[in-house]
C-alpha cells in the first residue's frame, strides 16, 4: 500500500508490515477507528519491527509535547480593537502585495519578438542572395549589396565606362595590293 | 442564551453573521478568540515580533474582505487558520525566505522513502529527563526551522495545533492521503535533522 491510499482498512483485514508503516503513523495521531486499531494491535504482537515503528513515534512525539507554544508570544494589547477598527475602515492589509506588471512573461515576448523578427530577416536576405536561375552557372556572383557596378563607380568618378559595343558588321576586307592587276578593270566573272 | 454559553462554532458563526451586518464589536470578538493562537502558529514562520504582529493583522483584514464568501462550509477556525498559512508563506515568498523556493519539491524527493526504517539514520531516543521545558523548545524550534516550509508546516499543525487529518486537509487544500504521506516525510526529516544537528540524542543500540 503506497502512503497516498487511504491507509484505513477494512477491519477484518490481516495487516502485514507492508502496509503498516502509514497505519502506525494514523495510529500514534488516534485517526483510526477502533475496528480499525485492533488488526493493527494484533500485528504489533507479532512484529517487532513495526512495534519498533509505533515506539519511534512515541519517541518523537515527547519532542513535541516537551515544546509548548512560546508564552511569551502573544497579541499586544489592543491588537484585536485596533485590527478591527482598521479592517472596518476599508484598510486593505499591510501585506496584500500591490499589482505587479508580470515582467518575466514581458520579457520572453520581447524575446521571442526579436528572435522572430531575426530569423525572417535572416531569411529574406538568403533569399536575395540566391540566383534566380535554375541553371548551374560558373559566374562568379557578388550579392546585391557589393558593389559589382563598375558603371556606377565610372559614373562618379570619370564619367561613363568604356561600353563593349557588340559588332553588327564586319570589318572592311583589308586588300592586298597586287601590282597585275588593273583598278579600272573588274575581274572578270567565271564563266 | 448569551455567547459565552454558546458552543464555540455557534459563537463563531454568531459573530461572523453580526460582523457581516456591520457589527464592528463582533468582528474584535473574533479576532480576540484567535489572535493568541495565530501568533502561536505564525511565530514558527519568523521569529521577528513585528512580523508575526503585521502577518496576524493581515490574516484579520484579508478575512474581513472575505468574509461575505465564508459559508460555514468548514469551521471559521479551520478557515481562518488556512488565511494565516497562506498569509505567512506568501510573506515569507516575498521576503525571499521560502526554502521551497530554493530547493527541488520535497515530496518528489525519495530520499526519505516510505517504510519502517524511511529515514534509515538510527533511532532518535526520547528528550534528556534533565533538560528545561526551554531547552526541548530551542531545539525543536531549530530543527523545525531547518526543515523546509511544505513539512514544517503539516509538523507545526498536527503537533502543536492539534489539527485532525481532516482539518489539515482543508487548510492546505490537499487531500487526506497527502497529508499523511507529507505528515510521515516530515516527521522522518524532523528525526533525520534532529540527529544531524544534534548527534548526542542519537540512541545507541
Amino acid at each position: 500500500m503506497t502512503m497516498n491510499q487511504d491507509p484505513q482498512p477494512p477491519s477484518n483485514l490481516k495487516i502485514h508490515c507492508d502496509n503498516a508503516s502509514s497505519l502506525v503513523q494514523s495510529y500514534m495521531d488516534s485517526e483510526l477507528t477502533e475496528a480499525q486499531a485492533a488488526p493493527l494491535r494484533e500485528h504489533f504482537l507479532d512484529c517487532p519491527a513495526c512495534r519498533e515503528l509505533a515506539k519511534d513515534g512515541r519517541v518523537l512525539r515527547r519532542w513535541f509535547d516537551g515544546a509548548p507554544g512560546e508564552s511569551g508570544i502573544l497579541a499586544p494589547e489592543g491588537f484585536a480593537s485596533r485590527v478591527a477598527r482598521r479592517a472596518f475602515a476599508g484598510d486593505p492589509g499591510l501585506l496584500i502585495p500591490e499589482p505587479r506588471r508580470p515582467l518575466l512573461p514581458f520579457l520572453l515576448t520581447i524575446t521571442a519578438v526579436a528572435a522572430a523578427a531575426l530569423f525572417v530577416f535572416s531569411v529574406v536576405i538568403q533569399r536575395q542572395a540566391i540566383p534566380t536561375s535554375g541553371t548551374m552557372s560558373a559566374e562568379d556572383y557578388s550579392p546585391p549589396w557589393e558593389d559589382r557596378s563598375a558603371g556606377d563607380r565610372w559614373a562618379i568618378d570619370e564619367g561613363p565606362p568604356p561600353a563593349y559595343v557588340v559588332p553588327t558588321e564586319l570589318p572592311p576586307l583589308i586588300e592586298v595590293d597586287d601590282p597585275q592587276a588593273d583598278p579600272e578593270d573588274p575581274k572578270p566573272d567565271s564563266e | 442564551m448569551g455567547i459565552l454559553h454558546m458552543q464555540p462554532a455557534r459563537e463563531d458563526r454568531l459573530l461572523v453573521t453580526e460582523t457581516l451586518q456591520g457589527n464592528q464589536l463582533s468582528f474584535q470578538l473574533l479576532i480576540e478568540r484567535y489572535q493568541d493562537r495565530l501568533f502561536g502558529l505564525v511565530r514558527h514562520y519568523t521569529k521577528s515580533a513585528v512580523e508575526i504582529e503585521d502577518i496576524v493583522q493581515d490574516t484579520f483584514i484579508k478575512a474581513y474582505r472575505k468574509l461575505e464568501s465564508f459559508q460555514h462550509q468548514s469551521s471559521f477556525s479551520t478557515w481562518i487558520y488556512r488565511i494565516t498559512v497562506n498569509t505567512a508563506l506568501d510573506f515569507l515568498k516575498r521576503s525571499g525566505r521560502n526554502p521551497v523556493q530554493s530547493v527541488e519539491d520535497p515530496e518528489m524527493l525519495g530520499s526519505t522513502a516510505d517504510g519502517p526504517n524511511a529515514s534509515g539514520a538510527g533511532h532518535l531516543a526520547a528528550p534528556d529527563a534533565n533538560l528545561q521545558r526551554e531547552e526541548i523548545a530551542q531545539i525543536t524550534q531549530h530543527v523545525l526551522a531547518e526543515l523546509p516550509e511544505i513539512f514544517r508546516t503539516v509538523l507545526v499543525l498536527r503537533e502543536f495545533e492539534d489539527l485532525s487529518y481532516q482539518e489539515m486537509a482543508e487548510v492546505l487544500s490537499i487531500s487526506i492521503g497527502t497529508v499523511e504521506s507529507r505528515l510521515f516525510r516530515a516527521r522522518a526529516r524532523f528525526k533525520d535533522a534532529l540527529l544531524r544537528l544534534y548527534p548526542e540524542y542519537g540512541q545507541t543500540e
